[in-house]
């Protein structure tokens, strides 16, 4: 049984993974590395790391495929191509067969050398089924991979490790923030160039701005009862720059005050 | 199923994801075979860790999974 699956879940992976490279459109290429992912779980299932397998559906298949589903949406489409300058535009430049070939056999290489390393080793074990195990033998909190286990090697023995990993996510929140504003990804509607300074709080409205040269809050007060519709008491007359209080102005007080 | 079947099909994902990454040329998807690189890593990594009985693999695995989390 466990043979029949394992045959099933190692061909849907290795099967996705050619999926993912062949696939011309990057949306079927995540899609099929979700199913790579999914038939990796099953493998993780049957070499007892139920816990990781959990993981893997969860996180990995699930919200970071989402992510990626997400980025192939926005820029997927567009075709951004390295190595242009070798393959030439479209991938048919006088090169581009040869690094083909070349890229066909590094990995065929690299796939011979793998094999030799992980099957022709001296261990004895590789050709075991592993370490012994009895499922429901002794006790619970301790059965090799269950979230008990897990969580008591990365609350002792690993605690370093889960810290960093822990930072190394926030400075990667952090960093996808920082890059995003700097290609102009997420803006303040309006102007980019004002922000507000503490001083916006204690200071009186107006001032440190061209409005006080032309008449301060005087002529501010006498804008907003225009703003509202009472044309009744003329604005104090203070200044020479001051506008006319009859003109209409479309803008408001608060572009006024950056926009001078 | 022995140990070596496991690291065999892990061998396999991982020389996929290899070639993908020196054929592809858009990003994104060299991006994709850089996962199924970590991803080959990480079965052999799990397999470590049936064949010695030991919860060691499994964390690095997990540690693996958040590097390729923060990768997006």
């Amino acid at each position: 049984m466990s043979a029949v699956l394992f045959f099933i879940a190692g061909f849907g992976a290795i099967a996705g993974a050619v999926g993912v490279v062949m696939l011309r459109d990057p949306f079927y290429a995540v899609l099929a590395l979700v199913g790579h992912l999914l038939s990796l779980a099953v493998l993780f299932l049957l070499a007892r790391a139920e816990f990781v397998a959990a993981v893997q559906v969860v996180v990995y298949a699930g919200a970071v495929m989402v992510l990626y589903v997400f980025v192939v949406a926005y820029v997927g489409g567009r075709e951004e191509p390295i190595g242009e300058l070798l393959r030439g535009p479209g991938g048919r430049g006088p090169a581009a067969a040869q690094l083909r070939l070349g890229a066909a056999v590094l990995s065929g290489a690299l796939l011979v050398e793998l094999l030799i390393a992980l099957l022709g080793t001296g261990l004895k074990a590789v050709s075991g089924d592993g370490a012994p195990y009895a499922p429901g033998v002794g006790g619970g909190s301790n059965q090799f991979g269950t979230p008990a286990y897990i969580g008591q090697l990365l609350l002792t023995r690993f605690l370093l490790v889960f810290e960093a990993a822990s930072f190394l996510l926030l400075i990667a929140a952090v960093g996808a923030v920082v890059l995003a504003r700097r290609r102009g990804g997420i803006e303040e509607d309006g102007d980019t160039e004002r922000r507000l300074t503490p001083l916006d709080l204690i200071r009186p409205r107006g001032t440190g701005t061209m409005l006080e040269g032309v008449g301060g809050r005087a002529y501010e007060a006498a804008r907003a009862r225009e703003q509202n519709g009472e044309p009744g008491e003329e604005p104090v007359p203070v200044g020479a720059g001051v506008a006319p209080a009859g003109a209409p102005s479309p803008r408001g007080p608060s572009e006024q005050e950056g926009g001078w | 199923m022995a140990i070596g079947w496991y690291l065999a099909v892990s061998a396999i994902v991982f020389a996929l994801g290899a070639a993908g990454v020196m054929v592809r040329r858009n990003p994104l998807v060299v991006l994709l075979c850089l996962e199924l690189m970590l991803n080959g890593a990480n079965l052999a990594l799990i397999a470590f860790s049936r064949m010695w009985g030991n919860g060691d693999g499994q964390i690095l695995a997990l540690i693996v999974m958040t590097v390729a989390a923060c990768e997006v």
